[in-house]
This record gives C-alpha cells, sequence and structure tokens, in this order.
C-alpha cells in the first residue's frame, strides 16, 4: 500500500521539544472548544474551560458563538451581572435564554424583586434575537417578569414557562398574560412557528399567540378546579395552532365556562386532552374542522361528550385517529342522538375503551376506511357492526368482548393480518380470518381463561398462514396446541407466556416426525421463542428442546434442518431450577438469550 | 502513485486515493496535472505522516465530506461519536495525538482533525481547569485582576 524510504538528510525534529498543546494554532484550538461545546453544550462549562490559561480564556471570551447560551439561575444575586455580562461577549449572536429556580421556595433563596426586574430590563433589548426561551418562575415573578418583557420576538421558535411553588398556591393557575411581540422573522426560509410549553402556568399571548402552531400545557398545580374560561382563552390567544395537547392530573376538574362564544381553530390538526374530567367544557366551545387526530384519555362519560363526538364525526371530515381511552362513567343516561347513520370515512385509525353511554353512537357509527381498529369493554354486536363495514382492516384489538353470539355467528375479517385479543379467548369461535398472520391471545392473570378449541376451530376455518403466535395466561392442552402448530408451519417467532403447556409440547418440538418425505419438523421456520413462567415446563425440558434445534452436530440427512432458535425463557420463581440446569440453557441457546427467573 | 517528501526527507509513495484525502495534496496534484515530482510536505515528520496515511488509507472509498457537511458542523449537528476504528486508531501518546492534529489541520484533512478534537474535548470533559492545567502542562498565567474576574465567575458558573 505505502512505502517509505529515509532520505540521506533526515534531522531530528526539534519542534518536539515545544510543549504540544501550546503549539495549536488559535483556529485549531477553537475547533477544540467548538466540539468541546458540543460534548458538554452548559454554558458554565466552557466558562470553565476559559479558566485554564490568558490564551484560553482570550479566545473563548472572544468568540460570540460560545455566549449564546444564557443559563441564569435565580438564586445568584448577581443573576443580573451576569446576564449583562453574556449579552457583552455574545454580540449580534442569536440567543437561548434559560432561566432556572434551584427549588428554593425561601425568600432568602431566590433574587429581589428589584433584582429581577434589573434583569429583565437588560434582557429586554435582546428580545428579538431570542430563539429559546426556557424559564421556571414562583407565580409572582412570572408576572413581574413578562408585564416588563416586551419587544418583537421574531426569532423565537420555542417558549417554555414552568411555575414553581407550593402545591396548595392557587396562582399558579392564574393566567399569564405574556406581551412579546408577534413580528414575522424576514429572513429567508423562516418557519415563524413557535412551540410552546407549559407547566403549571396557563399563558395567554399576545400577540404572539398568532405565530403559535404547538402549545403542550401540562394543567398541574393544586388539584380542585381550573376555570374552563382561562384556558379557552389561552387557546383564542393561539388562533394558528395546529397541534394542542392539554394533560391535567388525574380527574382535573374545570369550572364550567361564562363564555357564549366559539373558539374556531381553523388549522388545528391535532388535539390531545388527558385527565381533564369535564373535558365537554372545551371541546363545546371549540371548533377544530380540520383536526385529523383526536385523543381523550381520563375523562368523564356523558350524553354532551357523545354529542360532541357524533358532531366531530360528521362534520370532521380529515378526521384519520381518533382515541378515547380510560373514560370514566358516573351513571349519566346516554342522550337522545339523531338516528342518521354517521360515515366518518376519513377515519383509519379507531381506538376506544366503550362506555355504555356511548352505544348508541357506536351503532350508527360506520368506519368504511378503518385500518387499526382496537375497542375494549364492548359487546359483540358492536365489534360486529365496527368491523362488518369496514373493509380494509390491517390490525384489530379486542379485549374484554361481552355479549358473544351463539356459535354459528361468525364475523368475517378478509384483510386482517394482526389480531389481538384480550380477556375472551372465545372471541375465536367468532371471527374468520383467512389472511391473519399474527395472532396474540391473552387470557386473564389470575383466573383460569380456557383456550378450548377455540384456536382449533380458528383454524379449521380461516386456514391462516400465521408467521407469530403469542398466548398468555391460557389454559390450553399440549395436544391440542400441537394439532394447531402442525397446522402453522410457516410460524417464524412463538411466545407462551404463563400457561398451562407442559414439556410435552417442547419434546414435539424437539423430535422430528417420519414421514413418507423423510422427517419433517413442527415449526420448521421457528426462529424465536419465549417461554416465560408456563409453570408446568421444567428445566430440561426446556434444555432438550434447544439442544435439539442449536446443537451445531444435529444433521438430518433426510429433512430440512431448520434454523437455529433465540430463546427468551423465563421461570417461575417458585419453580427450582438448579445452577447447572440454567447454565446448560444459556449454552445450548442461540443469542440473544434472555434467561431469568420470574420475580413475584 | 504519489510520491511525498517529509521535513525529515523520507519519502512515501502511496496511492493517489489515499493522498488525495488530504485537501492540500488533492488541491496541489490538481495544480500539476500528471508529474512525477515529489510533493514536499515541510510541516510533517515521517513518523506522523506514517500514522496520517495509515488513516487516509483506511477511510480512502468513504465520500469526501461535501460544502453541506461542513455547513452543517457548522451549525452543531455534528456527531460527538467516534468511530469504532478511529478510537484505536488515535489511541497514541499525547504528542503523537497533537502531532496528528496539527497535521491533520496543514494537510487540510477534516475528517482527522475531528477525531483529534474530539479526543481532546473527551480528555478535557469533567475536569476542572486545575487537572487540564495538569494534564497539558499549561502554566496558569492570570494576573490578579483576572483571578478576581474567574472566582466570580466560578460562582455564576456553579451548579445550581
Amino acid at each position: 500500500m505505502l512505502r517509505s524510504n529515509t532520505g540521506a538528510g533526515a534531522q531530528p525534529d526539534t519542534r518536539i521539544a515545544q510543549h504540544s498543546i501550546r503549539r495549536l494554532p488559535l483556529e485549531v484550538l477553537l475547533e477544540l472548544f467548538v466540539v468541546f461545546q458540543q460534548l458538554d453544550p452548559r454554558p458554565s462549562h466552557l466558562l470553565r474551560i476559559s479558566h485554564v490559561c490568558r490564551q484560553w480564556r482570550q479566545l473563548i471570551h472572544g468568540f460570540s458563538r460560545f455566549w449564546s447560551g444564557l443559563d441564569l439561575c435565580v438564586s445568584n444575586p448577581e443573576i443580573d451581572l451576569q446576564a449583562a455580562y453574556w449579552l457583552e461577549r455574545a454580540g449580534q449572536q442569536l440567543l437561548c435564554i434559560s432561566i432556572r429556580h434551584d427549588g428554593s421556595n425561601e425568600p432568602d433563596g431566590i433574587i429581589s424583586k428589584s433584582t429581577l426586574l434589573r434583569l429583565v430590563h437588560i434582557l429586554r433589548p435582546s428580545v428579538p434575537r431570542w430563539v429559546s426561551f426556557l424559564a421556571q418562575f414562583l407565580p409572582s415573578y412570572a408576572e413581574l417578569f413578562f408585564e416588563e418583557c416586551r419587544g418583537p420576538a421574531s426569532r423565537l421558535r420555542l417558549f417554555s414557562i414552568e411555575l414553581v411553588g407550593p402545591v396548595y398556591d392557587h396562582d399558579i393557575l392564574m393566567p399569564k398574560s405574556i406581551l412579546l411581540g408577534s413580528d414575522p422573522d424576514t429572513t429567508p426560509n423562516a418557519s415563524n412557528e413557535v412551540w410552546v410549553h407549559a407547566i403549571r402556568c396557563i399563558p395567554i399571548f399576545a400577540p404572539l399567540g398568532s405565530r403559535v402552531t404547538d402549545l403542550q400545557l401540562h394543567i398541574g398545580g393544586p388539584i380542585g378546579f381550573v376555570s374552563a374560561d382561562d384556558l379557552l382563552a389561552m387557546i383564542s390567544s393561539c388562533p394558528n395552532i395546529t397541534r394542542l395537547h392539554l394533560i391535567g392530573p388525574r380527574g382535573q376538574t374545570l369550572s364550567e365556562p361564562l363564555r357564549e362564544e366559539s373558539v374556531v381553530l381553523p388549522h388545528l390538526v391535532e388535539l390531545e386532552i388527558k385527565c381533564i374530567r369535564e373535558v365537554d367544557f372545551l371541546l363545546r366551545h371549540t371548533t377544530f374542522p380540520t383536526l385529523r387526530s383526536l385523543v381523550l384519555m381520563g375523562f368523564e362519560w356523558c350524553s354532551e361528550i357523545v354529542d360532541i363526538l357524533d358532531h366531530v364525526f360528521r362534520t370532521c371530515e380529515s378526521l384519520a385517529a381518533v382515541e378515547l381511552r380510560h373514560g370514566f362513567d358516573e351513571g349519566f343516561s346516554p342522550g337522545a342522538i339523531s338516528s342518521n347513520p354517521i360515515v366518518a370515512t376519513s377515519l383509519v385509525k379507531f381506538h376506544m375503551d366503550v362506555d355504555p353511554i356511548a352505544l348508541p353512537l357506536l351503532r350508527l357509527l360506520v368506519i368504511p376506511n378503518v385500518r387499526d381498529l382496537d375497542i375494549r369493554n364492548a359487546p359483540f354486536e358492536i365489534v360486529h357492526w365496527l368491523c362488518s363495514h369496514s373493509n380494509f382492516l390491517h390490525a384489530a384489538s379486542f379485549s374484554a368482548i361481552s355479549h358473544l353470539p351463539p356459535p354459528h355467528q361468525i364475523t368475517s375479517f378478509p384483510t386482517l393480518a394482526s389480531l389481538y385479543i384480550s380477556d375472551t379467548p372465545q372471541l375465536l369461535d367468532h371471527v374468520q380470518t383467512p389472511r391473519l398472520e399474527n395472532l396474540t391471545v391473552c387470557g386473564v392473570s389470575n383466573r383460569s381463561s380456557h383456550l378450548k378449541s377455540s384456536l382449533r376451530s380458528l383454524i379449521e376455518r380461516s386456514g391462516p398462514a400465521l408467521l407469530t403466535l403469542q398466548l398468555t395466561h391460557l389454559v390450553v392442552a399440549d395436544r391440542d396446541l400441537v394439532w394447531c402448530l402442525q397446522r402453522l408451519p410457516l410460524i417464524t417467532r412463538l411466545d407462551i407466556t404463563a400457561c398451562s403447556v407442559t414439556d410435552t409440547l417442547l419434546r414435539s418440538l424437539s423430535t422430528p416426525i417420519s414421514t413418507e418425505q423423510g422427517t419433517e419438523w413442527l415449526l420448521p421456520r421457528l426462529k424465536s421463542i419465549v417461554l416465560a413462567g408456563n409453570s408446568h415446563m421444567t428445566p430440561s425440558g426446556v434444555i432438550v428442546f434447544l439442544k435439539s434445534r442449536n446443537s451445531p452436530h444435529h444433521l438430518e440427512t433426510n429433512s430440512t434442518r431448520p434454523p437455529r432458535v433465540a430463546s427468551d425463557v423465563t421461570f417461575a420463581a417458585s419453580a427450582h431450577v438448579e445452577e447447572g440446569a440454567m447454565a446448560e440453557i444459556r449454552v445450548s441457546s442461540l443469542p440473544p438469550l434472555s434467561l431469568r427467573r420470574l420475580q413475584l | 502513485m504519489v510520491n511525498l517528501v517529509t521535513s525529515d526527507n523520507e519519502s512515501f509513495t502511496v496511492e493517489k486515493a489515499v493522498a488525495s484525502r488530504s485537501v492540500l495534496i488533492k488541491n496541489m496534484l490538481e495544480d500539476v496535472g500528471e508529474s512525477d515530482q515529489p510533493i514536499p510536505l515541510p510541516n510533517v515528520t515521517a513518523s506522523v505522516l506514517k500514522k496520517v496515511l495509515e488513516y487516509c488509507d483506511h477511510h480512502k472509498n468513504e465520500p469526501m465530506p461535501t460544502s453541506e457537511d461542513l455547513a452543517a458542523e457548522d451549525t452543531r449537528k455534528r456527531t460527538t461519536d467516534i468511530g469504532e476504528w478511529d478510537q484505536k486508531f488515535i489511541q497514541v501518546d499525547q504528542e503523537m495525538l497533537f502531532e496528528i492534529i496539527l497535521a491533520a489541520n496543514y494537510l487540510d484533512i477534516k475528517p482527522l482533525l475531528d477525531v483529534g478534537c474530539k479526543t481532546v474535548a473527551n480528555m478535557i470533559k469533567g475536569k476542572t481547569p486545575e487537572e487540564i492545567r495538569k494534564l497539558f502542562n499549561i502554566v496558569n498565567d492570570f494576573t490578579p485582576e483576572e483571578e478576581a474576574q474567574i472566582k466570580k465567575e466560578n460562582e455564576w458558573a456553579e451548579d445550581r
């Protein structure tokens, strides 16, 4: 590759005597500091590096880019001097401002209000160069800061505010006016979008709100009433918002709004509201014609919610995904809804924990293009209704489905590839799935769920070419399961967890069967197996199985050798497993192996 | 093939693709065209060039960094990871490490300069100024006035 020839005039390098890092040209040293800042972006750490020697200090203090991040702490009594010092060195760089609260709520532990005012006045001229602003304040400090902090925040992209203080401080949930200006960024290709993240603070934006596109609010604060009017005022101050996430502590209660008029959000595509009990107070006063994704979690089911959903399904023509989870029911009666069917043609994802109050709505809902369906706690008639009108269903999950029909009633899923059934294994008796590739059936952990002949009947009826099969918490006979596996030769992954099967199943998987054509293996394409907490399986059974599949010496003359199998083996804590057996399993398994005892 | 002559008058004959990892050499080759003339490298010794050529040979088939890549580095999108081979390659004594950095800078081999700088930055990371001085044998040459300002800055730099 390369040849070298020592020349006659070679001289020893006299520069070696010089100290090495001192010989680096300034531009290389600067490059080194740039890399260091990437490794450790905290401004204070580069400042420490500047304390090594004069040369380093001059270099770092003379390079404005290193000073574009202001990391200020309200427990620093010289916070205003620090800010001025930083800004002087930052020149005209764009700025990332961070004001941290160190957790102290005591007056001695934080700066005085007069210092805060001085800080605001120092920062204020730099507002047009703020790219991000992240602050933690006591409520009264936030009020003071934002009263004084104004200016055209044309480069701002991220605004994050968190109010800190005692949880009983109800002032936390008082809305805070943010008076930063909305002047647009005129640099080419500037996005002009502002992302807002607020914790325990309800920011009302004016006029910056016109540029806010993403707003995430963790309401937090004292458990009690939050004014729906305040939340609606916050939302209405951001009329161009595209994504809105509101998250309350579990069961956060809203006071009923006094306002009459509706907040129109013409660009909203994603709405997610979690853990706010009276979510209908917000939804009733909000209009979002272009909504594509709606997620509601931890809310109270009532007839108003049903009305709102009815309206959303009928009017949001772009609605593609709906997720309604963990709603709770205080016993409201269903209200009267229109009897006209609702055809939501744009909906492709629909996940719902069904509440009885929503049944009349679901009986009208037609979702012909749904691909991903997840239904919990519904009677079978709803599953049948939704699926019988769906032409493209690809993945379905059904949990705790009640009121199963007589055995002869079958629902066909001609396009379904993945099916997850939980709590109701007998649902398998009522489905036809000719294109199914992935099947998961889960029983209930603390009671015996009998699979009986349900899987067998599904296979007989549908003849699916399964690639993966997962059985959990089920009572299933070895003989039945072997029968099923014989008819599922394409399976590559098998997961059996907390089931009643024994070493008999493992022996069937370990020994090829003689046929006229030679020998055949059960699950000849198996590449991965999970055996977890199956109390009737023994370590010796697992060892025999793994050795048969993974032994390097195993060569069959008349059969195609099956692939080696990666395994994840867990024994119940109560099982007696000797260390020697564990070691043997480790040796016999193909990596990656996960081997452990179940800790219960 | 290209003939390179070091400051200590040792000559190396290498493939053009290897030598061209250096933007300096690449430009020289483009300027002189097809020629058997040796290229003098007065700022690089044989021991360092040998090491640098080992790097260039390993990376000879990789695409050269584009102007977009360099622009991305300027906007701080550069990864701080060092590849596995590069990590082993750069496990040299401190003297050689800085020689490699100097050579990479002189020969304009940006990725090698980057590996060198990342290695030194990792050595510095987490250390106090005193520990860094000790590591690189740097003299504390601050004036008393500067020391006073540094003391104040240290208070600001405390992790609160």
